[in-house]
């Protein structure tokens, strides 16, 4: 497309634009509003608005109803022995024996299994050169005398 | 107010601020009565504790009652203020003892709902009829004089509390505050001792468990 075309095609715009501009509306319709109405009337039921609208605003009656009643919901009258049982509940948990802290036997306990069993385990693989391994570990005794003088053996 | 004092506050006497300053001054008389009596008793006078349990028994009545099945408000109420004399250490002034008892109060609804949920045999009722038709009558109304009027009913509050106890206890406690009580999120999750976070996202999924419930009753 050349210049010339270009320069045509814009000047037939204006011309519709300018067109365009100057339709004007026709004369207003006096029985239109009545033939609407007539139309709507005429036309099947509007479809029914969807169900979760509908299913909302019934729970949200349904919440406020709830919400209202928790809010009127009275408890049971005031008791008024209760400041009087609180306190003899609390003073009998004072007053009551203190039980002796087990925890240091138990530890105590605890420990004395372990040592058993480990002498038991001692005992048992004795010869196998592991009293040997432990000299060798615990006090730097490649020949495992300083475990055998400790043992008596 | 003495002249004097507003005078130093730089600031002008109004009706507004002097009613705010008469009740910052009120509470402030309180909460030394209340300082007192804990002296009293962390003194040793356990005894002083009974003006404590007067004081605020209603108080603390009234929350238990909203959170626990009616035959057990007395019992839990007994155990809200055990607690708190247990605790009284732990009880720094920061906020009113009012507010404090209150925490105690929600946290040990809560463990009671805990274990409740705990027991196995926790017998989970069936919606009546009546409630049913209640809860279609219900969602049907049309004016909030209306609502009143039905939430006075016992299918009610019947309605409720079979609908709470399709939810986890920590879920009921959140809904109950957060919705029922229209507390917010904030001092929910103070009084539960849980995060703002956990307690927003519990009391989203909290509701929509709840309406989903609500919506099964009324086929919505």
């Amino acid at each position: 497309m050349d210049g010339n075309d270009s320069r045509r095609i814009d000047r037939l715009e204006a011309v519709l634009r300018a067109a365009q501009a100057r339709r004007s509306a026709p004369l207003p319709d006096a029985g239109l509003a009545g033939s609407v109405l007539a139309a709507i009337k005429a036309s099947p039921a509007a479809a029914p608005p969807p169900a979760g609208d509908d299913g909302s605003h019934r729970l949200d009656r349904l919440e406020a109803v709830l919400r209202l009643a928790h809010a009127d919901r009275s408890g049971p009258p005031l008791d008024p022995g209760m400041a009087a049982s609180v306190l003899a509940t609390l003073k009998a948990e004072a007053a009551a024996p203190v039980v002796p802290e087990n925890r240091v036997l138990w530890r105590m306990a605890a420990g004395a299994g372990v040592l058993a069993a480990a002498t038991v385990l001692f005992a048992l693989t004795f010869g196998s050169g592991l009293e040997e391994e432990l000299g060798r570990l615990l006090f730097y005794d490649p020949s495992g005398q300083v475990v055998v003088s400790l043992l008596g053996v | 107010m003495p002249v004097a004092s507003w005078s130093m506050t730089g600031s002008t006497p109004t009706p507004a601020r002097t009613a705010k300053l008469r009740s910052v001054m009120v509470e402030a008389v309180v909460d030394m009565e209340d300082a007192r009596v804990l002296k009293a008793i962390r003194a040793g006078n356990v005894d002083a504790y009974a003006v404590i349990m007067t004081k605020y028994q209603g108080r603390v009545s009234g929350i238990v009652s909203g959170h626990a099945p009616r035959d057990r408000v007395a019992e839990l109420t007994h155990e809200v203020f055990v607690r708190a004399y247990r605790s009284l250490d732990g009880y720094r002034g920061e906020s009113p003892l009012g507010h404090w008892l209150a925490k105690v109060a929600v946290r040990t609804c809560h463990d009671f709902w805990r274990a409740q949920y705990r027991i196995k045999e926790r017998p989970e009722s069936d919606l009546s009829d009546e409630c049913r038709a209640f809860a279609e009558e219900a969602a049907a109304l049309a004016t909030g004089e209306a609502a009143e009027e039905t939430a006075s009913r016992r299918e009610a509050e019947d309605l409720l509390r079979w609908a709470l106890d399709k939810l986890s206890a920590t879920d009921r406690m959140v809904v109950t505050l957060t919705h029922l009580e229209e507390r917010p999120v904030a001092e929910a999750a103070e009084m539960l001792g849980m995060s703002v976070p956990n307690v927003k996202v519990r009391a989203f999924r909290a509701r929509k468990k709840l309406r989903e419930i609500l919506g099964d009753v009324i086929g919505a």
